[in-house]
């Protein structure tokens, strides 16, 4: 069932989160809450609804962005860049679920999108890109902190709906299978080593991709690594000035989210290119 | 009263070889603020993320009033945390933002607004209850992360860098905001930083820490006066502890180039019965202990040392002078009024009675 289907069935249902709660169902669908009050409803259908309410395995409903992503169906409307942030959660009790989820996407404005994966892992599709590593962790950390939860998040790289994004997303998931509980918040940049010193990187959808993007940046990328990221040093060896350099970075930054003067991001792009 | 014992603690991630925290011993006692001070990677917030129960305990025990905690849940260890990155929910009031965990654990409407009134008196936000987030400056907005703190009336508090994200200015009036805030709620507090400022001026105690090793635990004063090693001596003190390679003999410390000072009777003969008589060590002394007024250096004619002005940064009521003497670099925190231009010629003189000697090899203070 989708929304629209949702809506013929009981028009009443709304996304607006009622004054009086505790008289409603809450019911998910396409990553969304849908309230329908209780009185609106017979004996029957509240009866089967309340069944369903929180049991999303038995709802069996698929967002686009999963029919997109799983089944092959067609790419939800993006506009510009995404990214996808992997929120693995633990010891969330599943009547907060929603509540959960609605304050999640608070710090993301209308356009975010999200699913869950399974009971622990919730998707959220940022099309902003704005919030840093650290926002993220101050966001778990507040959340983390009320709900009793221990979350972990992974960072996904940039893409772009020209991307073969379902490959993507499995092979950034597979990264993040690998992830060790070293930070609560990390980037794919900072676990990519040594994920793809285990895997062939011929393989590597996420590699290939990135390679192409970078390709017009490798001498800068190249010359960076090799004085260890000396902004001072690169420009030197580039002859070009030290401003131009600067502006070269936070260009690249700009359109990738990739930060060369922070190590991590600097050894995987270079890794990408070489 | 509560008490925390950290009982031989230490940790090691799955899949490394060597321990993030090794041998961390400490009993923090009853409303004491204890602060966990060193360069990033050291083990500082690992320890404290072990206290609080978000990470597990390899080894040792940790106890609360006598009662052992390691496998007690996060929860339940009646633990508040201050984190250096802490969001507000954007759409929520302060109100509601510093009461939202309180109703999450059913706390009553009543208990809630007094909880939250007492904090907002506390931290000065009364008039921004019912304003959003968005609405508060940098410094407002860390005080409401100490008020979800404080909301929760938990009898230890632990901060984990909560300045770091502030500015400089907003870091010195939020640390005063701190330590009154100690004053007034008496919570026992561990607190994080690589600030060795707001370490010196916040703690009662200091744990001094490098490479998941305790290097010293002390007053602010005794790891100050009394660093136990070269890591303590350099980390403690801004501008850092200047330090030079010399050779002891006879009462003189030399450096075979420019440096060659006399040293006190009492600290003569302590070396020689150490055993560092005529043989290398490292020479430890405190900007503000080296003199550039005629009346030091005409006291101490065997304490003088020529040299080079290199920069000259005027603070206001002092300069600290960057000097040079035969290529080893040192600078001096001296008074204003004896200012000199980069280039200058100078003479300064060096207090021995409050320098540090350290041995070379193992780098633990010689006393």
């Amino acid at each position: 069932m989708d929304s629209h289907e949702l809506k013929k069935l009981f028009p009443e249902a709304t996304n607006i989160i009622p004054k009086d709660k505790d008289q409603n169902l809450a019911l998910s669908l396409e990553g969304k809450t849908w309230f329908i009050a209780k009185k609106d409803l017979s004996e029957r259908e509240f009866f089967l609804l309340k069944n369903l309410e929180g049991k999303y395995d038995l709802f069996k409903t698929y967002t686009p962005w999963q029919n997109y992503l799983f089944n092959g169906q067609k790419q939800p409307l993006i506009n510009g860049k995404l990214r996808f942030l992997y929120l693995h959660i633990e010891n969330l009790i599943s009547e907060r679920k929603t509540e959960w989820q609605d304050l999640i996407l608070s710090f993301f404005n209308s356009e975010v999108s999200s699913f869950w994966l399974d009971q622990t892992v919730f998707v959220i599709i940022d099309k902003e890109c704005t919030l840093t590593q650290s926002d993220i962790m101050g966001i778990i950390t507040a959340i983390d902190g009320d709900f009793e939860t221990m979350t972990r998040v992974l960072i996904g790289l940039v893409w772009c709906k020209e991307d073969n994004l379902p490959q993507i997303f499995k092979e950034e998931k597979l990264i993040g299978n690998d992830f060790q509980e070293l930070k609560k918040v990390v980037a794919i940049p900072e676990i990519a080593l040594q994920f793809y010193f285990a895997h062939s990187t011929k393989n590597s959808i996420i590699l290939q991709t990135y390679k192409k993007k970078l390709s017009t940046s490798s001498e800068l990328i190249t010359s960076l690594y090799k004085v260890g990221g000396n902004v001072t040093q690169a420009s030197k060896d580039m002859y070009i000035h030290r401003n131009t350099l600067e502006y070269r970075i936070d260009k690249l930054q700009s359109a990738t989210n990739l930060n060369l003067r922070k190590m991590d991001d600097l050894v995987f792009s270079y890794l990408i290119i070489s | 009263m509560v008490e925390v014992d950290l009982n031989h603690i230490y940790k090691k991630y799955d899949g490394n070889d060597f321990y993030s925290v090794n041998d961390f011993d400490l009993h923090i006692k009853n409303k004491e603020f204890i602060v966990f001070v060193g360069p990033s990677g050291c083990g500082k917030s690992t320890t404290l993320r072990m206290i609080a129960g978000l990470e597990d305990i390899s080894k040792g025990t940790l106890e609360i009033d006598h009662k052992v905690m390691n496998d007690v849940a996060p929860k339940d260890r009646d633990i508040a945390m201050v984190f250096q990155n802490y969001a507000l929910y954007p759409h929520m009031t302060i109100y509601d933002n510093m009461a939202f965990g309180l109703k999450l654990r059913h706390y009553s409407k009543e208990d809630i607004d007094k909880r939250v009134k007492h904090a907002a008196d506390i931290l000065g936000l009364k008039e921004y209850l019912q304003k959003k987030p968005s609405e508060l400056s940098g410094g407002q907005r860390q005080r409401v992360a100490l008020g979800r703190a404080i909301v929760r009336d938990a009898p230890i508090f632990l901060m984990d860098e909560p300045l770091s994200n502030l500015d400089a200015k907003l870091r010195v009036t939020m640390r005063a905001e701190i330590a009154k805030l100690h004053q007034n709620l008496g919570t026992t507090t561990i607190y994080v930083t690589h600030d060795q400022t707001e370490a010196m001026t916040l703690a009662d105690r200091v744990v001094v820490m490098s490479v998941g090793h305790v290097q010293q635990i002390g007053t602010p004063l005794e790891v100050y006066n009394k660093p136990k090693n070269m890591f303590v001596a350099g980390f403690i003190g801004s501008p850092q502890m200047n330090f030079f390679n010399v050779h002891y003999k006879d009462g003189q410390i030399s450096d075979g180039k420019g440096l060659k000072i006399a040293i006190p009777e009492g600290k003569a003969k302590m070396l020689e019965e150490k055993g560092y008589n005529d043989k290398d060590l490292v020479f430890g002394i405190r900007p503000e202990d080296i003199h550039s007024e005629q009346a030091f250096l005409d006291t101490w004619p065997n304490a003088v040392v020529n040299s080079t002005v290199v920069v000259s940064e005027l603070l206001g009521a002092t300069i600290q002078l960057y000097q040079k003497v035969d290529g080893t670099e040192f600078v001096a925190d001296v008074n204003a009024r004896d200012y000199h231009k980069p280039g200058d010629q100078v003479q300064m003189g060096f207090d021995v009675n409050k320098a540090h000697f350290f041995d070379k090899d193992t780098t633990d203070a010689i006393r």
